[in-house]
């Protein structure tokens, strides 16, 4: 064993600096698949932790209020949340025109809003403001919304209101 | 009304997350801007709900809401599902480019520590003289490749944690609570050092073993292939240069350079670039054929919402397309929520006006029987369902009374969107589902008569081939325009390129795994073939000469990989394609694109030559003298 010692001594002092060089070599390669794999983790895992903190079964759709929603078999919740819609909606540093047609301003409770939805960035609005809002990072990826921006929205009165229309993937309005 | 909104956050909430061809868009009012508005606005009520089974109470909730006032349900589960499937493909990458990673790491890391124990080798005949055993050796080269191993594996923690805010990309980043922060995983990282060390380990095991057994080396002979190759090539009149080129890439030496491992890394990195670009053709061949991922029509007609709409769909619209002989395919399809052993699944009735139905069969034949029903691939995985095998399927009738059916699983469809994505979901016969849904008996006419006013009933329609039924279908789309979509591009697979392009990380991880394996040869055969070539030099080989043979031996390497490694890559490609397109539910077709192999090829050899020039240089400028100094 004092042999195999002597041999480690005497080749640390002459080859250190391959050995480091190997060092770093194996951080590296190693560190990539590391690197690779916990991505691979993060990403399965990302989108099923939001559900399971955010989840919703099902989302229906009125022209008017529906308390019996409530009462029926196999419903363990609902939350009701009235919403209008914008006739026309733009905002100064918007890249696009926002589409209308796929744009709600809803009127989440309170107290139900941590519950549905994750602030990605920015602060919660002042509930007692009615001119603050929450944009979804839809608006932010395909609109250029950031924190700071002014939406001028034109709302739908009833009478402007055309029929509510079943979207083809996702009924909206 | 117009009022100014000021927005203070950005948020993702579940339904934002693209699911299918359109995207949500939100804004998340106060109760003062709902004290505000409300009484003057025109008013939708949302209705977020959970359900007390989840997905497997869906089919029962929708049938009873459709009798309440509510024109439209938007199930999260499907589209959770969806997401869930578009992100899949991202997932698989990067555990494939791990794999791949490590593969190219063991290679590399291997290959260095042979090199590492072949130089502590110069010292073995003097400590053998002062008493030291081969086996003292040996544990003397395990714990230099254990110190090694566990300066670096502490290297690779510490690297994977730094760059951990890099990832999620794409969707997946919107839904972790805090993307940008550095993580640590306590399941991958420890697991993952250990591998690493042992790693480390293994591959310095059989060098030190073998270097402490025989501390020299003897010249092998030339392997009958080796000296075939280089008969071939003097008789082909083929210079000195490439002689000498060809026989230090192929034979060993008197010194045992790693010839063997380093083809067969050339090979490895061919055969998985052409693996590669098979899978990114096909891939992009997926992408610009809709038949393949599950939409075979080229328009399809559905309500607008507007009142009369449905009924123009099915009406004037239907018998237009029906007298047009220049429309070669129609179908009728509406989506409708059944449960399949126990479980929900979005489901696709289709019933065949002209032609053959329009549906994309991954296998198996087309529902035409009232006991047909095809699966999605994720979908028959998740009900254990087989292929020729039978499936319990329960639908409620219009008062939410279930009644259950045995279907015969009759092949594997292809469906791009509202059936929560590629893989997901069912295909029957609209006949078949309302068969089921209504038992015969006096009430079964006005049960069916119900189901089918309910249906919001989408017409698919694929022109003839040629000029004419272009025209005929542009002639129908420009008649009814807000009737009127267009398939989208299944996002899944879009997503997989457009996120991280996987095909090129792979590329370029493949290169450089094949630069540095070429890289290494070149530089431990010039270093340890300095005698050969003195003794060339002294023979009369010009500068001009060494640096020739140097890049014919990059040559050699080079051409045995291609030879070698085309033909592997392609059938790779080839079985790897029709894996993944048939896990994620899309017709598999797999394409090898000639120009771009020959591209593949010809980089390679350029490529070789290219990274020969410098140890070409480097040999050429050597003196005889310096290289023999030791003879």
């Amino acid at each position: 064993m004092r042999a195999v010692v002597m041999v480690l001594r005497g080749r640390f002092r002459q080859y250190r600096a391959s050995w480091l060089a190997l060092s770093v070599l194996v951080a590296v390669t190693g560190g990539f698949v590391l690197a690779t794999v916990v991505a691979a983790r993060h990403t399965a895992d990302a989108y099923p932790r939001f559900v399971a903190r955010h989840g919703y079964d099902v989302i229906a759709y009125s022209g008017q209020p529906l308390p019996q929603l409530a009462r029926l078999p196999h419903v363990a919740s609902s939350v009701p949340v009235p919403a209008s819609f914008a006739a026309q909606a733009g905002c100064a540093s918007c890249r696009e025109p926002i589409d209308v047609n796929e744009m709600l301003i809803n009127e989440v409770p309170p107290g139900e809003l941590p519950r549905t939805v994750t602030l990605l960035s920015g602060r919660m609005p002042d509930q007692s403001d009615p001119r603050e809002v929450l944009a979804s990072f839809t608006l932010a990826k395909d609109n250029g919304v950031r924190v700071g921006s002014v939406i001028q929205a034109q709302l739908a009165s009833p009478a402007q209101l055309i029929n509510p229309k079943a979207p083809r993937t996702g009924p909206r309005r | 009304m117009n009022p100014a909104l000021r927005v203070v956050g950005i948020v993702a909430a579940e339904s934002e997350f693209p699911s299918g061809a359109i995207v949500h868009y939100d804004l998340y009012a106060t109760p003062a801007f709902a004290a505000a508005v409300n009484h003057r606005a025109a008013l939708q009520y949302t209705y977020y709900v959970r359900l007390t089974r989840g997905a497997a109470d869906m089919a029962d909730f929708d049938s009873r809401v459709r009798s309440a006032s509510v024109y439209g349900t938007y199930d999260l589960d499907a589209a959770a599902g969806a997401v869930e499937a578009s992100i899949r493909p991202q997932v698989i990458g990067w555990y494939v480019l791990a794999a791949l990673a490590a593969l190219a790491a063991l290679a590399v890391l291997a290959q260095a520590m042979a090199r590492q124990t072949a130089t502590e080798q110069a010292d073995h005949g003097a400590l053998s003289a002062l008493g030291v055993r081969p086996r003292g050796l040996v544990l003397a080269g395990l714990v230099r490749a254990l110190l090694v191993g566990a300066a670096g594996a502490a290297g690779a923690v510490l690297l994977a944690v730094l760059v951990s805010p890099l990832t999620p990309v794409g969707e997946a980043r919107v839904a972790v609570p805090s993307p940008g922060t550095m993580s640590f995983d306590p399941v991958v990282l420890p697991l993952g050092a250990l591998a690493v060390l042992a790693a480390v380990v293994a591959v310095s095991a059989w060098p030190a073993a073998r270097q402490a057994r025989s501390p020299r080396s003897h010249p092998a002979p030339a392997a009958p292939v080796v000296a075939a190759v280089g008969r071939g090539a003097a008789l082909a009149g083929l210079p000195a240069t490439a002689l000498v080129g060809i026989r230090h890439a192929l034979e060993r030496g008197r010194d045992g350079q790693p010839v063997g491992t380093a083809l067969l890394g050339m090979v490895m990195a061919v055969a998985a670039l052409c693996a590669t670009a098979v899978f990114g053709a096909s891939l992009t061949h997926l992408v610009s054929s809709p038949e393949l991922y599950g939409a075979p029509f080229q328009a399809y007609f559905s309500s607008d919402g507007l009142p009369g709409s449905q009924a123009k769909v099915t009406g004037p619209l239907l018998d237009s397309l029906r007298r047009d002989r220049a429309i070669s395919q129609i179908t009728l399809g509406a989506f409708v929520e059944v449960n399949i052993n126990g479980k929900h699944v979005r489901t696709v009735v289709m019933t065949p006006v002209r032609g053959p139905a329009l549906l994309s069969a991954v296998d198996g034949r087309l529902p035409h029987g009232d006991r047909d029903i095809m699966l999605g691939v994720a979908t028959m995985r998740d009900i254990g369902a087989t292929l020729g095998g039978t499936v319990r399927v329960t639908v409620s009738d219009p008062a939410g009374a279930p009644h259950a059916a045995s279907f015969h699983v009759i092949g594997r469809a292809s469906l791009n969107a509202g059936t929560g994505g590629l893989g997901n979901g069912a295909v029957m016969t609209t006949s078949a589902f309302i068969g089921a849904q209504c038992a015969p008996g006096p009430g079964q006419p006005a049960c069916q008569r119900t189901v089918r006013n309910g249906m919001a009933t989408v017409v698919l329609v694929r022109p003839a081939p040629g000029a004419a039924g272009h025209a005929a279908l542009a002639r129908h789309i420009r008649q009814y325009p807000d009737l009127t979509s267009r398939p989208a591009k299944p996002t899944v697979l879009v997503n997989f390129g457009e996120s991280v392009n996987f095909p090129l990380l792979f590329g370029v991880a493949l290169s450089l795994f094949g630069a540095a394996t070429m890289l290494h040869l070149l530089l431990v055969s010039l270093a340890r073939r300095r005698r050969e070539t003195g003794l060339l030099k002294s023979l009369g080989f010009v500068r001009r000469q060494v640096a020739a043979a140097v890049c014919w031996q990059a040559t050699t390497v080079a051409l045995v990989g291609i030879i070698v490694g085309v033909p592997i890559g392609i059938a790779v490609g080839r079985v790897l394609w029709r894996v993944f397109a048939t896990n994620f539910g899309v017709v598999p077709v797999p394409v090898a694109e000639p120009l771009l192999l020959t591209v593949l090829v010809a980089g390679v050899l350029v490529a070789a030559n290219m990274l020969a020039v410098v140890p070409a240089l480097l040999a050429a400028r050597c003196h005889p003298g310096h290289l023999l100094r030791t003879e």
